[in-house]
């Protein structure tokens, strides 16, 4: 068993989580709500977050952006790498996809902010 | 002369603009920069699940919020309000440095917080290199600037932590996050996923000294019991407590609550001064945006009414914080129908029972498994018929 925090809201939830080992079942305690199971599942299987930070814009300040959906813990600083060496082009609308499919993962770069 | 005036274009602000609007009120809102607030520079998700029941980065809920702006007649004035008089009267420099006086039925204060430096502890330096939580954020996120190679972060409240991430995410190092205290500020979740998540080292109990002659070489950190210990950086983020903005409250002569720093309020969101409210940061921070915004809605229908002439006059009831609450909000509230009380617990606490007693009699109780003081709770209740202050405090399990 290891202890988790929950991240999906305020609360923060402390939970213990474990896979025994002959069989996958996963055992979660401490959740308020089924969002923490869920969240504990996936940081035994595989954390993923949100990613938000900037994406350069030719000529222009930067744009914010963030990722459509969590991504891969591990695979955070590539798709950073990717977005530092990418140049988005002005008119950017906010929900404009920058980055379609990032490093095959199936998940967007989107802009969340206007550069007109 | 306008019903209602709201100072401050953040998410409270806009809200309270937007409410008192729909209820047929002649609105404007006095913004000194951007419509939007903190949010702006707030680019990390988190925002709006409550308030659009959908998670958004802070510029995703502000552009929201200020689309409700467009066509819906509130008159937008860009200046800064320098004064709010009893008297109902609003006096703001235009960008011109020109003065000017604005009249108004009902006000609303949503002008957000400030930073506060603890002199005792805080490093006070005009060292090149470091900066407030709230001033690095705004540089890296609005700016696009990059602010250094290497740096300790000072202060673990929310805005800390989301700096310390952001720092990382951009490529600098952030040796360590340090906080006087024995626990940390922040919420655990975003201590999670900001700091554990990228092995950010936290030093509670520890304090920082900077040290540089014209530009920062690096800090003494020094933890409870043990010699300073001299880390090279090139930058110090100081993230001090923020509280709120209470220059306009101040100058209004409206009554403040020593806890929080922003005003005494009603359930009404009305202040000690007939006709001004507050909502949002100005009032008590710490609020996240939500809240602010659900504070502002709540804060420009009121003052709305007010100018109207509508709002009723009842007998109202004290509301106070008692053992374990750090404060409570609203500080009286009518002794009709059902009150929203919020409260924040002084410290970290498990297994406690909340109690609202009227004199000895005990008129509520609710048990809760843990309570952090990062977290804003509510509870409803009925005040009715009762005759004395009322009181929330904490009961050990
Ligand atoms: C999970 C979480 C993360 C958060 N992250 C951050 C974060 O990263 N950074 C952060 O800063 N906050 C953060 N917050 C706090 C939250 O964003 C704010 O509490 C909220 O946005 C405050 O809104 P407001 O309208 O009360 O104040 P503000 O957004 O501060 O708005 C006040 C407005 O008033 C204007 N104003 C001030 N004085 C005057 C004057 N005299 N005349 C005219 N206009 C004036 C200002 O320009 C500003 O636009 C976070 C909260 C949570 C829960
Ligand atoms: S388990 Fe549910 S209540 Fe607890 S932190 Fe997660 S989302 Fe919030």
């Amino acid at each position: 068993m290891k202890k988790y925090t929950c991240i999906l809201c305020p609360v923060s939830c402390e939970m213990e989580a474990g896979q025994a080992v002959d069989h996958g079942e996963i055992s979660v305690s401490g959740n308020a709500c089924k969002r923490g199971e869920v969240y504990a599942r996936m940081e035994i299987i595989n954390p993923q977050r949100i990613l938000t930070t900037l994406f350069p814009v030719t000529r222009g300040k930067a744009v914010p952006c963030k990722s459509g959906a969590p991504l891969d813990n591990h695979k955070l600083f590539d798709v950073i790498k990717l977005i530092k060496n990418s140049r988005a082009q002005k008119p950017v609308k906010a929900g404009d996809i920058l980055l379609p499919n990032v490093l095959g993962t199936g998940v967007d770069i989107i802009a969340t902010a206007d550069r007109p | 002369m306008y019903d209602v005036i709201v100072a401050g274009g953040g998410a409270a602000g806009i809200a309270a603009a937007i409410s008192a609007v729909r209820e047929g009120a002649k609105v404007a809102l006095i913004e000194q920069s951007k419509p939007g607030g903190r949010l702006l520079q707030s680019i990390h998700n988190g925002f709006g699940d409550e308030f659009f029941g959908e998670d958004l980065t802070g510029p995703e809920f502000a552009a929201r919020l200020a689309s409700r702006l467009v066509s819906s007649g509130i008159k937008i004035i860009i200046a800064t309000v320098t004064d709010v008089s009893s008297a109902l009267t609003v006096t703001v420099r235009r960008p011109s440095g020109k003065l000017a006086e604005l009249k108004a039925k009902a006000i609303v204060l949503a002008t957000g917080s400030k930073e506060e430096p603890e002199p005792s502890t805080a490093p006070t330096s005009a060292l090149r290199g470091v900066y407030t939580a709230t001033e690095a954020q705004r540089l890296i996120n609005i700016e696009g600037k990059i602010i250094g190679k290497k740096a300790v972060v000072y202060g673990s409240n929310t805005l800390a932590v989301i700096l310390a991430r952001r720092l990382t995410l951009e490529g600098v190092k952030v040796v360590c996050v340090c906080e006087s205290r024995e626990k940390p500020v922040a919420l655990p979740k975003d201590i999670v996923q900001c700091l554990e998540d990228f092995d950010i080292p936290l030093y509670l109990n520890t304090t920082v000294a900077a040290e540089g002659e014209s530009a920062l070489r690096g800090v003494y950190i020094k933890k409870a019991l043990s010699e300073p210990s001299f880390i090279a950086c090139d930058t110090l983020i100081l993230s001090p407590e923020l509280s709120p903005d209470d220059t306009l409250t101040v100058g209004a002569g409206i009554v403040i609550d020593g806890k929080t720093r922003g005003a005494e309020v009603t359930s009404a969101l009305e202040t000690s001064v007939p006709g001004i409210f507050a909502a949002g940061s100005a009032l008590h921070t710490q609020t996240s945006a939500d809240d602010a915004a659900f504070e502002g809605m709540d804060a420009g229908r009121n003052a709305a009414l007010y100018a109207e002439g509508k709002q009723e006059t009842t007998e109202h009831v004290r509301i106070t914080a008692g053992e374990g609450i750090h404060y409570v909000m609203p500080h009286t509230a009518p002794l009709e129908g059902r009150t929203k009380i919020f409260f924040r617990a002084a410290d970290f606490r498990k297994a406690v029972r909340l109690d609202v007693r009227c004199g000895q009699d005990l008129i509520f109780a609710k048990r809760y498994p843990a309570l952090l003081p990062g977290l804003l709770e509510n509870i409803e209740i009925s005040l009715n018929g009762l005759s004395q202050d009322v009181r929330l405090s904490l009961e050990e399990q």
